[in-house]
Parts: C-alpha cells; structure tokens; sequence
C-alpha cells in the first residue's frame, strides 16, 4: 500500500533521514519506534508531503507521492495526526471536526461522519461548541484523532497519540485504535509507549539514527533483547 | 454556503437565531441610511453637520468600504497587507483612463479596473507565497509592489505621469448627471452610492464568513502548517482571499476618482493610502464584519475634523492616525468591537467576586 525506498530528508542543510526503507501493507497496524532524534516524526512527516525527500521515492498503491504537496496526500486517503495535535485552538470543537472532511467522499459523509465521532468520544459532544484550546490535553488528543477520522483515511498515520496523557485515557486512545482498524483501516504509528504499541502493532520497524535498523513482527520485536533493553527499559 | 450553516445549524446552541443577521443588518444599513438626515437635526440650536459634514460622512463610509475589502484578505486569512493602494489605484487609474482617453463609461472602467487589480493581486500573492514570505515579511513585499506601481504610474507618460487624471464631463462620454455616469451634481447621491457599495461587500464578507471558504480562511489564518496538515490547499485559497479583496478595493478607487475631480500617483497611490485603508480594520477588529465600519467612523471623522480645525499644523491627521494604531495594537489587539464582550466579562467577573466575598 505504501512504499518508501532510499528516502533521504530533513531540514534545510540538515539532513536527517539517510535513506529510510519500509512499506505498509494493506489492513496492517505498523509502529515505528526509536529514540528521541531517530527520524520518527521526520519519516512521517515526509509521508505527509510536509517536508519533501531530496533523494528516493514514495509510492503509494502504485503511484509516486513524495513530490506531491499535502493537500494533495490528503485527498489520497493519507491522513495524520500530528503529535503537537495542531489543532486550531481559537475555532469550536465543531469546525475543527469539519475540516477534517477534505477528500471529495469524506466531505459528501460529513453529516453522517459528525454524528458517528460525537458518539464515539462522548466527550467531545459535550463540548461541541467549545473553543478547542480551552479543553484538557486528552480532550484535544481525542479530538485530533476524531478530526483525523473525519477524513475517512484509507492510510491513518499517528505520531506519538498517547504522549502527555495519563494512563486511563492512553487505554482509551488504543481502544479506538483497536477499534479502527478493526474496521479495516490501515495504521502507521510511531509510539513512545512501545510494550503496548507492539502487542497492538502486526510489525514493528525499530529506527535509529535516521535509517531502519530492524524489522519484525510485533511480538517477535516485545522478546527481542536488544529491543527490550533499548526501549523497554528492563 | 448553505450546506455548512445546516450542519453547524444542527449542533449550534438556540442563542443564535437565523435571523440575528439579517435583523442587525437591516438596522445598521437604516442608520447609515438615516446619517444624512440625522447630522441636520437641529440641537439646542447646533446642528451635527457644523461639525460632521456630509463630506466627512462620504469620506468614512469610503474607508469602511475599503477596510471591508482589505478585511476579507487580511482579516480572514491572516496574510497582513501593507500595499492595498497598489489595488486602489488600479481601480482608480483604470476609470479614469478608459473615461478621459476613451470616453468609456465610468462603471465599465471600474469593473476593468477591478479586475485588473484582482489580477496584480494574484502576482504578488503567488510570488509571495510561493517563496513562503509570511508576517512582516510579506507586509513589506506587498508594500514593495504598491510602491512600485506609484513610480512606474509617475513616470508613464501614457497615463500623464506625475499630473494624473482630471476627471471628464458626463458629455464626454456621452451621458447626463446621474447613476449611469457615475456623477451627481450633489454629494448625497454620492453618500447613497457608497452605503450600496458597502453594502455589497458587506454582503460578500458574511457570505464568505458562513461558507467553506470562510473555514478555511479562519484555519489558514490560525495555523497555516496544521491548515495543510489536515489537507487545506493553503496556496489557493489564499490567493482566492487576495483576488476577491484586490477586486473589491479596486472598486474603491474607482468611486474615489468619480467623487473627487483629480487622481495623481501621490493620491491614489500614495504610501499613507496604504495605512488609512487598513486602519479602520485593524481599529474596529480586524477578521471581524463590523469591526471596518465601526473603526471607520472613529478614525475618519476624528482625523478629518482634526485636519480641516487645524490646518495650519501639516500632518496633524496622520499623527492622529499613528496615535490611533498604536494605542489599538498595544492595548486592544481585537479592536473596538471586542469591547462590549470585554466588558461584559469584566463586569461578571467583578459581579461574581462580589458573590463570593458575601
């Protein structure tokens, strides 16, 4: 589904992916996990179209993606939730919902769409006409990923859901996962909570230093020593 | 358009009624409507006219107008503009080129002007934005191209350099006083025609406002960076702001060179234009549909009376003006509109202390 080879990137002069290689098969949950300054949000933020690869390719069902502008991606199915949430803080709960709705299809559901995510996080229809900036941190993380599934994303990428949360509602940002992709959609996260993201995950990829320096399946990643002293902290 | 007011209808609280807008809208347009008659109403043997002539009225409904223009590209979008009078003078330029050198009527010179100005809009804003030029940046980028058409306007002999335009007799181009040829032999037709023109744009700024468009300006002008994260194609609709604003002041200018007998690059196209028309947003409340006209009839009136009392001191408007804007920017950001809410806050709060301390 997507496809990343040789993909070099970063920030004016610096580079800091030096030729990343992963794919995403369709259905899957896959997770990124590194330490901090590994290239983790930069990978996807190339995927995004935010910053553009200098060398390699992106492809996505067959086409190529990395010279396109985010926009562009959006209306792809290629949707993220950034990890500073990027919500626009001076605007309702509800506005903040609507644009969430770009693609063609996700704009024509969008009444269906709105109804559904206020049901599904409950708290967010109590405070539906709230500006968003006045709400908790976990309040705004729900309502980034309800924006992110107001888009009907084919392909959903999470930077880091669960940072700064505390531990009931980080339970509660994985069910949703859980939920989501139990009806078929396709997960890229990148998580700092790797034990939790890894039983989740059918693959892991373990970044460092800008490239991929490991690969496996979810569970085989969770009884990996090197993984487990590195990340797991035991 | 309607399509977002039913779905933000549906999870809306009952407060806002349907016909808030259309009831405020009627009594503010009644009003301005009713100015001309209330000035002359005689008190205690004074009439408001001695002080607030039919001029001065004409003058601020003008930068209303100009600063509801300015507002939906500015205002909405976030994208500062320091070079509208590029606009204005295109508008201004443009009528009175195509009616003193061709004798084409003045409404048709200033559709072309209008258009022609939506077009220098897109230029500037695709340069700008393309090179990502944002804040300070691109305030001075557009004043570079407003400066920029002042001295090529001057040194065009095709369009009379640095003398201008005067404007042509309705015969010229063969019409008679009236609506069709842009001229009254009075001003209160004059005033009537621009209380239309901002009630136009008036018109498009709330159509703007409660559509699509209108969210994603707002987004835009939050966060640009999340705005395309979400998948908000940034660059276009930024460009949709500049075009409809440009056309709008373009119009502006166009009304300025039919009321006022000459247009010279240092008028239309002058440096101070650039600030009188964004002051009255940014004082009344910038990206806000009342903040333009309210700001306006605070500091037209005021510089204009300033000017005309004492007009021995050169420039006492402009320093008014420069006090007005500081004052604004430094203590109420959210302009004057802001302040009844402000206010009501306040007085809750005080209220609510006193509750508490019983």
């Amino acid at each position: 589904m997507l496809e990343l080879s040789g993909v070099r990137a970063g920030y004016d002069d610096i580079e800091v992916l030096h030729g990343v290689d992963m794919h995403v098969d369709e259905g899957e949950i896959v997770a990124l996990i590194g330490s901090n300054g590994a290239g983790k949000t930069t990978t996807m933020r190339t995927i995004c179209g935010i910053l553009s690869p200098s060398r390699g390719e992106i492809t996505y069902r067959g086409e190529e993606i990395h010279s396109k502008a985010s926009h562009e991606i959006v209306e792809r199915g290629i949707v993220q939730v950034p990890e500073n949430r990027d919500l626009f803080t001076n605007m309702t709960v509800i506005d903040n919902l609507l644009l969430g709705a770009q693609t063609e299809e996700a704009k024509a559901d969008r009444k269906e769409n709105l109804d559904e995510m206020l049901e599904l996080f409950p708290r967010l229809a109590e405070r539906k006409n709230q500006r968003a900036g006045t709400m908790s941190g976990g309040e705004q993380q729900m309502l980034t990923l309800a924006r992110a599934l107001m888009g009907e994303p084919d392909l959903l990428i999470l930077d880091e859901p669960s940072i700064g949360l505390a531990p009931h509602l980080v339970q509660e940002v994985f069910d949703v996962i859980e939920d989501i992709h139990a009806q078929g959609m396709t997960v890229l996260m990148v998580e700092q909570n790797v034990q939790q993201t890894l039983k989740l995950a059918d693959r892991g990829y373990v970044m460092e230093n800008g490239r991929i320096s490991m690969t496996a399946d979810g569970d085989e990643l969770l009884e990996d020593e090197g993984v487990v002293e590195a990340y797991l902290g035991v | 358009m309607s399509a977002i007011e039913t779905v933000r209808d549906r999870y809306r609280t009952f407060d806002d009624q349907r016909y808030a807008p259309l009831v405020k809208g009627v009594g503010l347009f009644g009003l301005l409507a009713a100015l001309p008659t209330i000035i002359e109403i005689d008190v205690a043997g004074m009439e408001l006219a001695a002080l607030l002539s039919l001029k001065v009225l004409i003058l601020t409904v003008i930068y209303a107008y100009t600063a509801q223009a300015w507002n939906i590209m500015s205002g909405y979008t976030g994208q500062f503009s320091f070079g509208h009078a590029a606009f204005f003078g295109i508008g201004a330029y443009a009528t009175q080129a195509l009616v003193v050198d061709a004798a084409v009527n003045p409404w048709i010179g200033m559709l072309v002007g209008g258009v022609l100005a939506g077009a220098y809009g897109l230029i500037i804003g695709a340069l700008s934005f393309r090179f990502k030029l944002q804040g300070h940046y691109f305030a001075l980028a557009t004043l570079a191209f407003a400066e920029l058409l002042r001295f090529v306007v001057t040194n065009m002999s095709e369009l009379r350099g640095a003398n201008g335009y005067f404007k042509a007799f309705p015969r010229d181009y063969g019409a008679e006083y009236g609506l069709v040829a842009f001229q009254f032999q009075n001003d209160l037709p004059y005033y009537y025609l621009i209380v239309g023109f901002l009630l136009v744009v008036t018109l498009v700024s709330w159509l703007i406002k409660n559509s699509w468009v209108g969210l994603y300006f707002f987004a835009i002008r939050e966060d640009e960076r999340a705005a395309a994260s979400v998948g908000v194609p940034s660059f276009r609709y930024k460009l949709i702001g500049v075009a409809v604003s440009a056309f709008f002041t373009a119009l502006g200018g166009a009304y300025w060179s039919m009321y006022f007998n000459t247009i010279r690059p240092d008028t239309v196209f002058a440096l101070f234009k650039n600030v009188e028309l964004l002051l009255p947003a940014v004082v009344g409340g910038p990206g806000t549909l009342l903040g333009p006209i309210v700001g306006s009839f605070i500091v037209t009136p005021v510089s204009e009376i300033a000017r005309t009392t004492f007009s021995d001191i050169n420039g006492l408007d402009r320093i008014i003006y420069g006090a007005f804007l500081v004052a604004i920017v430094i203590y109420s950001p959210r302009g004057v509109v802001s302040w009844p809410s402000q206010a009501r806050a306040l007085w809750e709060r005080v209220r609510g202390d006193e509750e508490v301390s019983e």
